[in-house]
């Protein structure tokens, strides 16, 4: 389980230490407070690969087109005030079966414009390119985006990115065992045939049942769930008395409760990311989506970091955390806030007990 | 920058509140006492039997939270002694100690002293208590019957009551009477026509921080 960290010169964040990570883990703040980005720090320093990269661009919406035009500004967003003189460095303790790892990863970027590297010179005509589009205007211009990973002392993986003119070529090696992490973000919904993929799998080991069990919290009335493979694989779901349908007919929340009970039960052992968790979900049923997270959080091992603006989402995590003492353990609320000594982002971390007492008295916990 | 000011009850935080408020003209404002936030703690008040510690560490674990995100000078605790100012006082310190870890030995062995918190992160924070109702003088009911302004003859007829009843052998305490007078001074001397329409809103002691904010002049 991961127990803090420390993000430096990465987007927002210049210093910043969060410590006293639990199982579940609700994050507050204003707008631009850091909360999608320490999301994204965590999700860089658990999976430091190149579709980690890729997929945080994606999340935030950056074009593809920019880096292929200004192929030494694609990373510009990354670095805190887009200085990338200074190295991303995200430093953080994860505890696995009592054995501690400390773990480092430096996150650089080069300008190698006046030398194109051999990797990118060796792969111009191979698959390695990403996004290539031929219509692009070469550009002479290479930035090169270098993640090192160090876990207690030792090299633990490297990854290599370079944005060229016709896209970015990317290399990665991995030395020693990660850890499975998924980032549910907030905007965007997982398509329909990886649900139904991820629900065959959860089927094989006979864990399909927490997907209906979510799904009726959304809608008591759904009594079936199904896999089709008619031009594409999908999830159709029954009502009582009713046809079934494909799950592409119910609200965004069926799809979001479907990815994120699959991402826990196929992820054992892992991290779940979720920005903005409240997204679709109706307040009468925030309680019981927390009850449901705290049980499969414990079942299946899995450590949870969730963002929210929602007044009521918070309300119903401090509710049911504090309803038993094995819940009040495995939770804690962070706010993200600037402290007006250091100017710095801080995460101002509460136990539950402390989190309903705030609530209970009108207090600020979202960073007002 | 802002002090905080815990107190015991939500009547005490109405009263006090209301008291900075009135205090806080601009030649004043300049004092230390420049932003003060009195704080309560619902319990306790329920309870209207003495400061829980647990609710005391709760306000202070908040107050704690809260200096991260903004500068915080000083903190100030005003409890009822009730019966002995050195229990209070242990109480005072084992809060302080739960939430301050960086305290080694108790930081109050009296009242109305100004000591140093310094917290995990440096930040210094000043902080004093100080005890009312020692004695079972100083409490509320008994400063806002000596300051009540309008007729009070409904709350003063009470006086018949209880001498009917000590002359029954039954009991009722001094603290118990004050209370109960200042309780009908409000709900029947000082309650208007209109209010009367919204008597737990307008004229009660559940909702005396109405009473305070809105009818000061009683």
């Amino acid at each position: 389980m991961l127990r803090d960290i420390q993000i430096q010169n990465f987007r927002c964040f210049q210093d910043t230490k969060l410590s006293g990570f639990a199982k579940l883990n609700l994050i507050t703040g204003k707008n631009n407070s850091g909360k999608t980005a320490l999301l994204e720090a965590l999700y860089l320093a658990i999976s430091p690969r190149p579709s980690t990269v890729s997929s945080l661009q994606r999340f935030r919406h950056e074009s593809i087109r920019f880096g292929k035009l200004l192929p030494k500004r694609t990373w510009d967003n990354f670095f805190y005030i887009k200085n990338k003189s200074n190295s991303i460095i995200l430093q953080f303790t994860n505890d696995l079966e009592d054995i501690v790892k400390y773990g480092k990863l430096s996150i650089s970027c080069y300008d190698l414009s006046d030398e194109v590297p051999q990797e990118v010179e060796a792969n111009a005509n191979l698959e390695e390119y990403i996004n290539i589009d031929t219509f692009a205007e070469t550009s002479p211009e290479i930035s090169l985006l270098k993640l090192e990973m160090i876990i207690n002392g030792n090299d633990a993986s490297e990854a290599r990115l370079f944005s060229t003119g016709n896209g970015i070529i990317k290399k990665s090696a991995i030395f020693s065992g990660s850890l499975k992490v998924s980032f549910i973000p907030a905007a965007s919904l997982t398509p329909n045939q990886k649900l139904a993929s991820e629900y065959e799998k959860a089927q094989l080991d006979r864990k399909e049942d927490r997907v209906l069990t979510g799904f009726k919290l959304i809608d008591p009335l759904i009594e079936k769930v199904e896999t089709f493979n008619i031009d594409g694989s999908m999830l159709y779901l029954t009502r009582k008395s009713e046809e079934r349908l494909p799950i592409s007919l119910f609200g965004d929340a069926v799809n979001r409760i479907a990815n994120l009970i699959l991402c826990i039960i196929n992820n054992i052992g892992g991290i779940l990311l979720i920005d903005e968790i409240e997204n679709g979900i109706h307040y009468s049923s925030q309680s019981e989506l927390w009850r449901m997270l705290f049980r499969l959080a414990k079942r299946f091992d899995v450590q949870i970091f969730a963002t929210t603006h929602s007044l009521e989402m918070l309300q119903a995590f401090a509710e049911v955390g504090t309803e038993s003492e094995e819940f009040k353990q495995m939770g804690a609320h962070f706010e993200m806030a600037r402290n007006p000594r250091s100017n710095q982002i801080v995460g101002i971390r509460r136990d539950l007990d402390i989190l309903e007492y705030s609530l209970d008295h009108g207090k600020g916990v979202r960073g007002e | 920058m802002s002090n905080r000011l815990i107190v015991e009850s939500k009547n005490d935080q109405a009263f006090v509140q209301a008291l900075v408020d009135y205090l806080n003209l601009p030649n004043i404002f300049v004092s230390a006492f420049e932003s003060v936030k009195v704080e309560i703690c619902k319990e306790d008040y329920l309870l209207s039997d003495g400061v829980s510690l647990a609710s005391l560490i709760g306000e202070l674990k908040t107050i704690k939270s809260e200096s991260q995100k903004e500068v915080i000078d000083k903190i100030g605790i005003i409890l009822d002694a009730d019966d002995s100012i050195s229990e209070k006082l242990i109480t005072i310190n084992s809060a302080l100690k739960k939430v301050f870890p960086l305290i080694e030995e108790d930081l109050f062995v009296k009242p109305n002293e100004l000591k140093e918190l310094i917290l995990e992160d440096n930040q210094v924070i000043q902080v004093a208590c100080h005890m009312i109702n020692v004695n079972e003088v100083g409490e509320l009911e008994n400063l806002l019957r000596e300051i009540k302004t309008q007729n009070s003859d409904y709350a003063d007829c009470l006086e018949s009551w209880r001498s009917c009843v000590e002359q029954k052998d039954k009991k009722i305490t001094e603290k118990e009477f004050v209370k109960f007078w200042v309780n009908n001074y409000v709900r029947f001397d000082t309650c208007s026509k209109s209010e009367k329409k919204q008597v737990k809103t307008n004229c009660s002691m559940e909702c005396f921080g109405n009473v305070m904010k809105n009818k000061l002049h009683i």
